[in-house]
């Protein structure tokens, strides 16, 4: 028997022992995507007001601890869910116990564990919250296991008994001092509740603002508390923002948690506004990858399809370093202010089968005032392809797309030299970088300059403002 | 439930079990494939929108289980040597052909990741020297060297009969 067909029966001989795959990998992988996201970076911006219509309901005081009390000792364990159960069910005292006796286990019997992770030993768990909420009777119950801290939020409708509730999503680790925010999607009445410590001054803002200024901002509207619970009407709140959400908890003058709340289910996507395309002729691949950037760029301003326009710039091949070019597009989301939210993406094929993986190079906000088409943006690329760190390669690019009248750009470094000048077609060029160029001025058919652009490119952070403060 | 839910719900539930055996071979390890293949499939899934095809993801998902494993396996050389001593091998005239794999997987797992990864690809998975080149971001040339070498060394683990101690699985040196 030759070697290759040797390794070929020894893999396929011992791929077998894999076995199968753990139970329920979709839901942990989705489990793990949304803890992920509470912690991603928000950028910093100023504030603008908008006006919002939060309603809080109140928590009954339930449980006889000291209401609101600032200077809230942080410690212990289990932290700010070591205390009595608060919540408008917390006096019951035969349902909270049941509750908390309940497996963990959701409404088709299974155990949503991620496979690192065991149910609570029964005398490790406590119930944090038990409470009538919009829509529903919900619990959070926290139990220790290896001395990680995990949390389960159990859901039913109203007046449900204890053994109708189940285990709403993937149980997960909390830190024993930090604050959570809890939503879920898919009912008609959505609630939201928070659980700080008592004395926390919680807020919630219900989508970002982009001003016509061009700065992303939001209004944080401070909703009641009762024990550091509150318990927010979700409903009330403007269609398409359940993922454009964010709360903010203050202990004394302490940020202690700004960020997304954990939402279960799938929120309502606005359908996204129609793409206008500037430059027409996109392929159909193209639309798609501008469509899901549109997508991502409306998000954290809960906008509603006629709330904004969106613009498709423009949509190229640019150098990569692979054996195809990547694909660019420009996409622009004009917002009610005026002002532009712009962002250029790429992405190059990774396979035979049309699968194509990506990242971003810009994303910038434009002060209102001017058409999206008559802006003038200059990207730089670093079209690297997807692999191990130390193997990877790139190629940078330098992607403008000005006025369509614009037909040549100068590129000038940043004490104010002359590094050349690239034609524009149709108002767009994308050659290689240029080391050292820091500007770029788009100049028409008589030489004169009809707009000026910093070449930015994308240095990461969330979109939208949810918060950079100390998150979980 | 959205769109991309449902369609990544799918195809983890249609495409887990051949990923997680692939994850295997390049591990070894039961518990670091679900974990391989674990990370891999969220990394996927914070990609799909930027995926044209999701219908089909798997070569994006095999790509990211091949770098994070070469990720995984030089931060985990950093503190721990690892060291895979045979056992006894069987008599030859036992069991032969059984015996032949048990030294054939043995010896894989001392390979460096990227010329494991290789092998993996080109005879598990099957796919051609240039598609494996284009998975791994690298040559043509660096897959035929990498397959090349990694058959002499299988090779010589049989021709051996038995090695004390294997090499320290390492990437240094190999590329």
């Amino acid at each position: 028997m030759s070697i290759e067909q040797l390794v070929r029966d020894t893999l396929v001989s011992y791929a077998d022992r894999a076995g199968p795959p753990p139970d329920e990998l979709d839901r942990t992988v989705l489990a793990r995507h949304r803890r992920s996201r509470r912690q991603r970076a928000a950028i910093v911006s100023a504030s603008v007001c908008a006006v919002l219509a939060i309603v809080a309901v109140p928590v009954a005081m339930s449980t006889g601890h000291a209401p609101d009390a600032p200077g809230f000792a942080q410690g212990g364990a289990g932290g700010i869910f070591d205390l009595p159960t608060r919540g408008s069910l917390a006096d019951d005292a035969q349902f909270v116990e049941a509750v908390r006796r309940l497996p963990w286990k959701d409404r088709l019997g299974r155990t949503p564990l991620p496979p690192d992770l065991v149910e609570p030993a029964l005398d490790t768990r406590r119930v944090v919250f038990a409470g009538e909420v919009p829509g529903g009777r919900w619990v959070m119950v926290v139990g220790t296991v290896n001395d990680e801290l995990l949390a389960a939020w159990f859901t039913g409708s109203s007046g449900a008994e204890a053994t109708e509730l189940a285990v709403q999503d993937a149980p997960h680790g909390i830190d024993p001092n930090h604050p959570v925010a809890f939503t879920k999607a898919g009912t008609a009445e959505q609630a939201m509740v928070v659980i700080g410590a008592p004395g926390d001054v919680i807020e919630v803002s219900d989508r970002g603002v982009l001003a016509e200024s061009g700065a992303v901002s939001r209004d944080y509207r401070r909703v009641q508390a009762v024990d550091g619970v509150a318990v927010v009407n979700v409903s009330l709140l403007p269609p398409f923002t359940q993922t454009a959400m964010s709360v903010r908890v203050t202990r004394d003058t302490d940020e202690v948690f700004r960020g997304r709340p954990d939402i279960s289910g799938s929120p309502q996507d606005a359908p996204p506004p129609e793409l206008v395309q500037v430059r027409p002729g996109a392929t159909e691949p193209e639309l798609q990858a501008a469509r899901a950037t549109l997508s991502v760029l409306t998000e954290p301003f809960g906008l509603g399809p006629d709330e904004a326009d969106a613009a498709l710039l423009w949509a190229g091949d640019v150098p990569s370093p692979g054996r195809s070019p990547a694909s660019a597009i420009v996409v622009a989301l004009t917002v009610p202010s005026g002002a532009i939210a712009v962002a250029v993406d790429w992405n190059v094929p990774i396979d035979d089968q049309g699968t194509r993986a990506g990242s971003r190079c810009l994303q910038e906000a434009y002060p209102g005032g001017v058409a999206a088409a008559d802006l003038l943006i200059a990207a730089r690329c670093d079209i690297t392809v997807l692999t191990d760190a130390a193997d990877q390669d790139s190629v940078s690019s330098l992607i403008i797309v000005g006025p369509v009248n614009a037909v040549e750009a100068k590129l000038l470094g940043a004490d104010g030299s002359d590094l050349g000048t690239i034609p524009l077609v149709d108002g767009v060029g994308a050659p290689g970088f240029v080391d050292g160029s820091t500007t770029v001025l788009a100049l028409d058919g008589d030489g004169r300059v009809i707009a000026e652009a910093a070449v930015s490119t994308y240095e990461g952070g969330d979109w939208g403002n949810y918060g950079s403060g100390p998150t979980r | 439930m959205n769109g991309r839910d449902e369609a990544f719900r799918e195809f983890v539930s249609i495409r887990s079990a051949s990923l997680l055996r692939t994850a295997f071979l390049l591990t070894g390890d039961h518990g670091l494939a679900e974990d391989l293949l674990q990370t891999a499939l969220l990394k996927t899934y914070r990609h799909w929108r930027r995926l044209d095809n999701p219908h089909d993801p798997a070569a994006f998902v095999r790509r990211v289980m091949v770098t994070t494993n070469i990720s995984w396996l030089r931060r985990r050389q950093s503190t721990e040597r690892v060291l895979d001593v045979l056992p006894d091998r069987p008599a030859p005239d036992e069991h032969e052909a059984v015996g032949e794999r048990e030294q054939v997987w043995r010896a894989l797992r001392t390979l460096p990741p990227r010329m494991r990864a290789v092998i993996v690809l080109r005879f598990y998975e099957d796919l051609s020297e240039a598609e494996t080149a284009r998975l791994l971001d690298c040559s043509l040339g660096t897959v035929k060297s990498q397959s090349s070498r990694g058959l002499v060394r299988l090779r010589e683990s049989l021709s051996h009969g038995h090695h004390d101690a294997a090499e320290p699985s390492s990437e240094r040196g190999a590329q």
